[in-house]
């Protein structure tokens, strides 16, 4: 049975007339504290995830990866696809053949066992895919022919996985699990929490290492009003389900000593909310007391008991979350620990990936591929990146999302995993790669800072915090909301007081993104806003050209390659050529053409969906 | 001058029953999905039922500190500003000192006609105890799940206000396409939880707009597209969708049904009227968009507010936007009186404004139109003035339990309490308290929305209309 301890502290100063002077002592001494804590607006990160982490990385490569691809199981005559049930023959099928990819080899009794096939991989497909969930934006061609084609899958997601990117893009999707919001919590806590998501992206800390963090993390504790809210959300972002009655109300006993307060930045000069230990569970000269130690204690997963005794540092009976030693996190964080030794947390993470990067919950369909890659996170010492590794080089993940109707028309029902996947494209990486492909300066928004109106009007230091952080500014000294507004519109940049990222195809949304486009394009003719020619034509491509066959298609290749990231096919040649003799008034020009292309292709459907 | 343009519900821009379907009736008519809405053809008793044809919502956010606007005749421990005077007699709520702060009176807008809102009173009824859950011990103060009750009316409600009003106005956007007419949806311009609709009202959900300007969408997007270029714009998505295995193309039908329908909306979208900054002395519905910039200002509300009186004029039934940021933990002693004043010169414009607003249906916007304002919750210094920051914070207790909600517009007589008054010294509820779910119901009530859309354990509030 796992056991643990009340903390021992300093004693409480009971009643006496001396300890009465001594905790005004140290309030006042306190109050000093507060005022000279350091603080850099450049890293204001302050919270617990500075005591966990190491110097070098849990792995610096992984086993498994892309291996051959496989083949169907010739089935019987008569005998139908069944990826329910694995016979067999299924079985001797898969025993033969070979595979690298722990996720490949766990859906062989549904795919390849059973006479399924996947698609085809196409590199180009692979890698535009492998870019936009892993780097957050869409390669061009060049990018893929340099980084991608006639390179080993394995070695191209590797050096991804290893890139500042990929943290980033995770640490955005933590913000939306955790829902950072500064109007909730201190913007400090929130730098912290990201900080310590970036350790566990770059392999710094093990998973569970990060449920025992963010368990007890000021970003999850001071967001909700109470105990059982606190164990509901825990339950919710590790486990993916509510907890049942039971057991919210035992992980509810070791969320008890939390309290929300507030905190008064010295040098900001703000109140912000934070998280505070209010000492439950102690009587009144600060020993446990026997009495009411039970509302501090969890006996559903073995004993647990969580309580801090107040010393020097409490002020009104509760200890500002900032002045706990690191003993004292690794006791609260318990939470996390209990959830962490569940296999149900596991196979939860791997699940979740699964379902983000294929886009449909396989895990639903075939929960026996959680145990396998459990196992294969397990030997990689608990990183995480491992199976974003294992998922990305895999078939499954890697093959097209495109069949014709002659191949794939008859089939009425297949199982997701026969066809690669499609997803909606998240607002921030479309309106940034329009943004890089345009190379204009449209703005930002910083995760970590969803609401910048306190801090812009804060004075200087707060000011400086915005300036160091990733949002810009505009030449009147505002926060410049330009990508804010279009980005909260299409559904991303979440202030998450209450909402999060979304997706949506509605009218608005559209709406906006075709007017977002047109400005960029200039379908209508340069503008002010509109990009310059030469990045809309090839090299050396005169602007005023006259446009023919032969610039029609040579606009139309450098574009499809930049855009969309692979070669133009025969019928957008055609299209192409048709279109430039359609061209109205003639003789048109390059740009002409050029303008109405990019228009054509950024706002189709091939952006959007990848 | 320009003559206004026909705009009501059945008389807005027309396109011929061909050109409607053309442009992808489905992606249209999302909001008539008739499998997922079974009418229930009962009528709530609000007495007030289909007397708003404009919803115009406005939270103050971050948690509004009411006695100290809108339920004044309190003791100083909850509205430590003390009351107005000077308001109009008969006036029965507490009426602040607050809100005869009048600084954007300058000559124009006194010259308009415009007045501290302290002297208008008269025009507005206020109910000063709406209530998230009457039944519960305590209030709920925490920003999150609060803010989630003002949103959705419940925490995690499946379906924004915004997304029922979509839904139940459903026919009428049925019946209006089928006469060639469109008529723009509900709008969100602040939190987009107001929107939100899970299951079978996620079809429904409504636009969310940012920035408070369509600004974008003029002379832009399709409408600039050459006649020879268009081919190259359907045949891109036509090749994409059709290269997909059949089981990816629905959600690039979806994309491709909503460009469709998106032309459809494009000329309202692009429309002068709703370039809101753009200098025109163009007089539309009896006011022209310069003198609304004029009384109502140009800060990020004000120009929300314009913008929505526009949305108003294409039959867009409800517009909800964020006001302000009052979360005051400090400073509130010294920042509040200064930033009442926004607020306080909104509702002086609108009242100022909206009657003089023609209406196509007849009558003026006054007539048809209901403005309401509240927030995620009220504050409190727990029992003193100020908390010791000069602030004030949200917890449990009466003082950040009540909302006090204002409401003016033709459609509700002013001057009047509604629901239970507070007692002085303990903010004591006395009377009737109503939740926040049955004042929604009462405000899709009177927009006309099918009672199917409704909270279905909450009534509606029986004497707020009239």
């Amino acid at each position: 049975m796992e056991s643990s301890s009340s903390l021992r502290q300093h004693r409480f100063p009971g009643r006496s007339r001396w300890t009465t002077a001594a905790a005004a002592l140290a309030a006042m001494a306190l109050s000093a504290c507060a005022a000279d804590r350091s603080f850099s607006p450049e890293t204001p990160g302050n919270g617990p995830g500075q005591y966990v982490g190491r110097d070098r990385p849990l792995n610096d490569t992984f086993t498994g990866g892309a291996g051959v691809d496989n083949t169907a199981r010739a089935l019987e005559v008569g005998e139908l696809a069944d990826w329910r049930s694995c016979g067999t023959a299924c079985r001797a099928h898969c025993a033969a053949q070979t595979f690298e990819n722990p996720l490949d080899q766990a859906m062989c009794p549904h795919l390849w066992g059973a006479g399924l096939d996947t698609r085809p991989v196409d590199e180009s497909e692979a890698c535009r895919r492998l870019y936009v969930d892993l780097a957050g934006f869409f390669p061009t061609l060049s990018e893929i022919e340099r980084s991608c084609l006639g390179r080993p899958a394995s070695e191209v997601a590797l050096r991804l996985i290893s890139a500042p990117e990929f943290v980033r893009v995770n640490q955005l999707r933590w913000a939306d699990h955790l829902r950072y919001d500064n109007i909730s919590v201190n913007f400090e806590r929130i730098y912290d929490a990201d900080e310590t998501v970036g350790k566990a992206y770059r392999g710094l800390i093990r998973y569970d290492e990060l449920i025992e963090v963010m368990s007890a993390h000021p970003v999850l504790t001071r967001r909700f009003d109470n105990a059982a809210d606190r164990a509901e959300a825990l339950f919710t972002l590790f486990l993916g389900r509510p907890p049942f009655d039971n057991e919210r109300a035992d992980m509810a006993k070791l969320y008890r000593l939390w309290d929300n307060h507030y905190f008064d930045h010295p040098q900001l000069g703000i109140r912000f909310p934070d998280a505070f230990v209010a000492h439950a569970c102690v009587d009144e000269r600060g020993d446990v007391d026997p009495n009411t130690a039970g509302q501090c204690t969890s006996l559903l997963w073995g004993f647990n008991q969580v309580i801090l005794q107040p010393d020097f540092r409490a002020v009104d009976g509760r200890t500002w979350s900032e002045n706990l030693t690191p003993e004292e996190w690794r006791l609260l964080q318990t939470p996390g620990r209990i959830l962490s030794v569940q296999s149900e947390a596991w196979e939860y993470a791997v699940a979740e990936i699964l379902q983000h990067y294929l886009g449909y919950n396989l895990a639903f369909f075939t929960p026996s591929v959680l145990q396998p890659l459990v196992e294969y996170l397990f030997a990689h010492s608990g990183d995480i990146r491992s199976i974003h590794y294992v998922v990305t080089t895999s078939q499954l993940y890697r093959q097209s999302s495109r069949c014709p109707d002659a191949v794939c028309g008859d089939d009425l029902n297949p199982p997701e995993w026969t066809y690669g996947p499609l997803k909606q494209v998240d607002s921030q990486v479309w309106l940034d790669t329009l943004a890089r492909f345009g190379s204009r300066d449209i703005g930002a928004c910083d995760r970590r800072i969803p609401n910048t109106d306190d801090l812009q009007r804060s004075g200087v230091n707060g000011v400086d915090v915005l300036a160091y952080s990733e949002w810009t500014f505009t030449d009147a000294g505002e926060v410049d909301d330009r990508y804010r507004d279009v980005a909260r519109t299409l559904g991303g940049c979440p202030d998450n007081q209450v909402t999060t990222r979304f997706q949506a195809v509605s009218i608005l949304n559209t709406a906006t993104q075709e007017s977002f486009v047109a400005e960029m394009c200039g379908p209508g003719g340069a503008s002010e806003t509109s990009v310059d020619a030469a990045r809309l034509l090839p090299a050396s491509m005169a602007p005023n050209r006259a446009l023919d066959d032969t610039v029609a298609e040579e606009v139309i290749e450098h574009q499809v390659r930049t855009y969309l990231g692979r070669a133009a096919t025969t019928e957008e040649r055609s299209m192409a050529r048709s279109s430039a003799a359609a061209c109205v008034p003639q003789p048109c020009e390059a740009e002409t053409f050029a303008r109405v292309l990019c228009y054509a292709l950024l706002s189709s459907s091939e952006m959007l969906f990848y | 001058m320009k003559n206004p343009p026909s705009t009501s519900p059945k008389s807005t821009k027309t396109i011929s029953r061909r050109s409607f379907l053309k442009a992808g009736a489905a992606g249209l008519v999302a909001s008539s999905a008739p499998h997922l809405f079974i009418p229930n053809r009962a009528v709530a008793q609000s007495g007030g039922r289909n007397t708003i044809k404009h919803l115009l919502y406005i939270r103050l956010a971050g948690g509004f500190r009411f006695p100290t606007a809108f339920n004044a005749d309190v003791s100083g421990a909850y509205n430590p500003f003390g009351t107005a005077s000077g308001v109009p007699s008969g006036v029965a709520w507490g009426v602040s000192s607050l809100l005869s702060r009048a600084g954007f009176l300058d000559a124009n807008r006194t010259a308009a006609g415009m007045l501290p809102v302290h002297q208008l009173a008269d025009r507005i009824t206020v109910m000063p105890t709406v209530d998230h859950e009457p039944l519960a011990g305590y209030a709920d103060g925490n920003h999150t799940t609060a803010l989630e009750r003002w949103l959705t009316g419940y925490v995690n409600g499946s379906a924004g206000l915004f997304t029922r009003i979509n839904l139940g106005l459903a026919d009428r956007y049925t019946e209006a396409l089928a006469e060639g007419n469109v008529i723009l949806p509900p709008f969100v311009m602040g939190s987009s939880a107001m929107a939100r609709g899970l299951g079978e009202f996620a079809p429904h959900r409504p636009p969310v707009l940012n920035g408070g300007s369509f600004d974008r969408f003029a002379a832009t997007a399709a409408g600039s597209i050459p006649e020879w270029g268009r081919p190259m714009v359907t045949a891109t998505d036509t090749r994409m969708r059709d290269g997909q295995h059949p089981r990816q193309r629905a959600r690039v039908d979806a994309y491709v049904q909503s460009r469709a329908a998106t032309a459809a909306y494009s000329a309202i979208f692009a429309d002068p009227l709703l370039a809101i900054d753009r200098p025109t002395a163009d007089v539309v519905d009896g006011i022209s968009n310069t003198e609304l910039q004029t009384l109502f200002g140009t800060s990020s509300s004000a120009r929300e507010v314009r913008l929505a009186l526009r949305l108003f004029h294409f039959g867009c039934p409800a517009v909800y936007l964020d006001q302000g940021g009052y979360d005051y933990h400090s400073g509130e002693q010294e920042r509040l009186p200064t930033s009442m004043e926004e607020p306080n010169q909104l509702i002086s414009a609108l009242i100022n404004t909206l009657p003089r607003m023609a209406h196509p249906d007849g009558g003026t916007y006054w007539d048809h139109t209901l403005v309401v304002m509240g927030s995620e919750f009220s504050r409190t210094a727990g029992g003193d003035r100020f908390n010791s920051a000069r602030g004030s914070d949200h917890n449990g207790d009466n003082s950040t339990r009540w909302m006090s909600m204002p409401f003016f517009g033709g459609p509700v007589s002013g001057g009047r309490v509604v629901g239970a008054t507070t007692a002085r010294d303990d903010l004591a509820a006395l009377g009737t308290v109503h939740s926040y779910r049955r004042v929604l119901n009462t405000l899709m009530d009177g927009l006309g929305c099918d009672p199917e859309v409704f909270f279905p354990a909450d009534a509606v509030v029986p004497d707020l209309f009239g």
